[in-house]
């Protein structure tokens, strides 16, 4: 589905990625760990289009399609999504008035017909249940004025909304509460199937206590440095990173 | 003020046109009198320093008034079709006709009277064109069933249009209004003056649209003036035209008066709107809020002035200003300044203005939802703008400017 061949990327002249390989194959779940500044959500916003960053080497594909060439809203169009770490406020468009658009020109763009009012709205009466998230919350202004677990939570509504093949979720567990990240985790499980994949961002193992990845990588410094199954984030988690940092890089 | 040196003589060609005979009028030959001493607004008037009003009149063809029979009007504008309205038409400036929807509305005409705060010379120019004034009244007590709709057409028979009006809300009353033109493609000068009393207790809520026209050169002068407990919201939303100057002014005249100014304005092309407000609190404990909001475009450009003056007497006040401005191109500008004034003690009063471009961060967001550049780019845009028309009770109107809006901002 995902596959990415020693990417190189950075921004303003600073290189940040130094050669990532990833392969991502449909129902799987990655989780990327390590610690803060290593390049974790600047390969999350390579993958997604972020237009700062500068790509200077490598290859992306998806769906066998080359990535790095399309525009952000073609990515998300061909089923990449992105839960953000800071997601934005804007002030003036509500969720759910934005979420029509993306919705209907992502259809478009597949060829499906657009969704009329009614069958939006029960789309989304749908989702917000598997999310636990109040309409009213829905109808104000994205994220103006929305507590930590309120904005993480409307990510996740989006994503369950849009259906993608592949979710990148960048620290969405961080400034969570115990029950938030369960509601969250609980919504990513339920929305895991045979053919849709998920990229778990993450600095802390707990996330990963709900949300059972297939592989764990540790990204530093702007390469996977390990790669294994779940019982390494258990020992990063006993461990910390240092031990991590004097390995070679994994190639 | 210095009378504009330019290729052409503005000033003499305006008098060779004076209506003949008209000079013999006490108030017409006082007001042309005025209007010479303070002359045409030239490059170093503070009032005019954005909008070289003289310099563009020059790019006008001669200025001429509309000579002969007043024309009755072509068919209304397609922004009040199918409403039932009290229309009051103008036609090249001059009163045509009214059609009445209300039997509490009254329309009158009388000769203009010598004005004797005015202090633009375009006030003058108005006077000295507009020998008569046509009066509006709507009886006390009295909440109009339908709108009160004026409407400015031009045959295309003058160069020069001098509207003058007043509307009077007795006490009590409750009206809503809407000024326009109907749209035409004339070069032409509008030079309109009109002044909305809201009496005692009386409700306005006033609409100015300015559309349709993107040959037309215009200064208007509106004032509102608000009496005792009145309640007044305009808004006045420019959307195309060449050239706009708008002189807006509300005079708070009593206490416990609310009132409201939007302004909007989304200047393209090579286009300038300026809009010059005042707010004047002349009694204690009333309340002003005013909030313009402008997008520019192409090497458009904007001009926010917004002076508020509280008067020794007008304790208590509340009066609040912000004005916020979007360039969209490099080539785009906008002079936007506060000039607040506050001779009392006790008041509260904020203004707060800003000038940006779009906020990128949010851009990606949306388009990483699958939305594309130029919807998401009309999304921000629109959500930006749209506070300035939010509170319109007209919802009618509300959602046709929304729609002449969200197209406009699709386009850029
Ligand atoms: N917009 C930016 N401008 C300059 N440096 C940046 C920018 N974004 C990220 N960086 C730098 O890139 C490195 C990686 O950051 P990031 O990808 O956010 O790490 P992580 O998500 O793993 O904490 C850090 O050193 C950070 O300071
Ligand atoms: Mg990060």
């Amino acid at each position: 589905m995902l596959h990415i061949h020693n990417l190189r990327a950075g921004i303003e002249g600073k290189e940040i990625l130094k050669g990532i390989n990833l392969d991502v194959k449909p129902g799987e779940v990655h989780a990327i760990m390590g610690p803060n500044g290593s390049g974790k959500s600047t390969l999350a916003s390579v993958l997604s289009g972020r237009e700062e960053y500068q790509v200077t080497e490598g290859e992306v594909t998806f769906m066998g399609k080359n990535l790095l060439e399309m525009e952000p809203e073609d990515r998300a169009r061909e089923g990449i999504f992105l839960a953000f770490q800071y997601p934005v406020e804007i002030p003036g468009v509500s969720t759910v008035n934005f979420m029509k658009t993306a919705i209907n020109q992502i259809r478009t763009y597949r060829g499906e017909e657009p969704l009329d009012a009614v069958a939006f709205l029960k789309l989304m009466k749908e989702k917000m249940k598997l999310v636990e998230i109040d309409q009213s919350l829905l109808n104000r202004a994205l994220n103006e004025g929305f507590s930590g677990g309120e904005k993480k939570r409307n990510e996740i509504f989006q994503m369950a909304m849009l259906e993608p093949r592949l979710s990148i979720l960048d620290e969405t567990d961080s400034g969570l509460d115990i029950d938030a990240l369960r509601i969250v985790a609980n919504g990513v499980n339920k929305l895991r199937n045979p053919s849709n994949a998920t990229i778990v961002v993450t600095h802390y193992q707990r996330l990963l206590n709900y949300i059972v990845p297939d592989y764990v990588h540790v990204l530093f410094n702007g390469r996977i440095v390990k790669s294994g199954d779940k019982e390494l984030a258990l020992e990063l988690e006993k461990k910390g990173y240092d031990w991590i940092k004097n390995e070679p890089a994994t190639a | 003020m210095t009378i504009a040196t330019a290729n052409r003589n503005l000033i003499s060609e305006l008098e060779s046109v004076l209506p003949a005979g008209s000079k013999s009028e006490p108030a017409v030959s006082k007001a042309w009198e005025q209007f010479i001493q303070t002359g045409l607004p030239g490059q170093k008037s503070e009032e005019y320093k954005y909008a070289p009003i003289a310099r563009q009149l020059e790019k006008l063809p001669a200025l001429k008034p509309s000579a002969g029979d007043v024309l009755l009007p072509t068919p209304l504008p397609q922004f009040l079709s199918g409403q039932t309205c009290n229309y009051i038409v103008f036609v090249d400036g001059r009163f045509s006709s009214a059609k009445l929807a209300d039997k509490e509305v009254k329309v009158t005409t009388r000769t203009t009277e010598e004005s004797h705060d005015a202090k633009d010379p375009f006030e003058w120019l108005n006077a000295a064109f507009s020998p008569s004034l046509t009066i509006i009244t709507v009886e006390e007590g009295v909440a109009l069933q339908h709108p009160i709709a004026i409407v400015y057409h031009s045959s295309g028979r003058g160069t020069l249009v001098n509207p003058r009006w007043t509307l009077q809300l007795l006490k009590g009353s409750k009206a809503t209004v809407i000024e326009m033109c109907q749209p035409h493609a004339y070069e032409l000068f509008q030079n309109k003056k009109s002044v909305i009393e809201a009496g005692e207790k009386a409700s306005l809520e006033y609409l100015i649209l300015q559309d349709g026209t993107p040959a037309q050169t215009e200064v208007n002068h509106t004032e509102v003036r608000c009496a005792l407990s009145s309640y007044a919201s305009c808004f006045t939303i420019s959307l195309n035209s060449r050239f706009v100057r708008n002189n807006m002014k509300l005079v708070v005249d009593g206490s416990q008066v609310e009132a409201h100014l939007y302004g909007l304005y989304l200047p393209s092309g090579d286009s300038l709107i300026d809009n010059h407000t005042v707010v004047d609190h002349r009694q204690p404990e009333s309340f002003s809020n005013e909030m313009y909001k402008g997008v520019m475009n192409d090497r458009s450009k904007g001009v926010f002035n917004g002076k508020i003056y509280v008067r020794p007497h007008a304790q208590k006040t509340n009066a609040f200003q912000s004005n916020r401005n979007i360039l969209l191109s490099e080539n785009a500008t906008v002079n936007t300044k506060p000039q607040l004034e506050i001779w009392a003690d006790d008041v509260k009063c904020s203004h707060g203005c800003t000038t940006g471009q779009l906020d990128e961060e949010a851009l990606f967001y949306l388009r990483s939802r699958g939305i594309d550049k130029r919807s998401a780019y009309a999304m921000l845009l629109h959500a930006f703008v749209a506070e300035t028309f939010k509170e319109m009770k007209m919802t009618q109107w509300k959602e046709t400017i929304d729609g002449l809006v969200t197209s406009r901002l699709l386009k850029v």
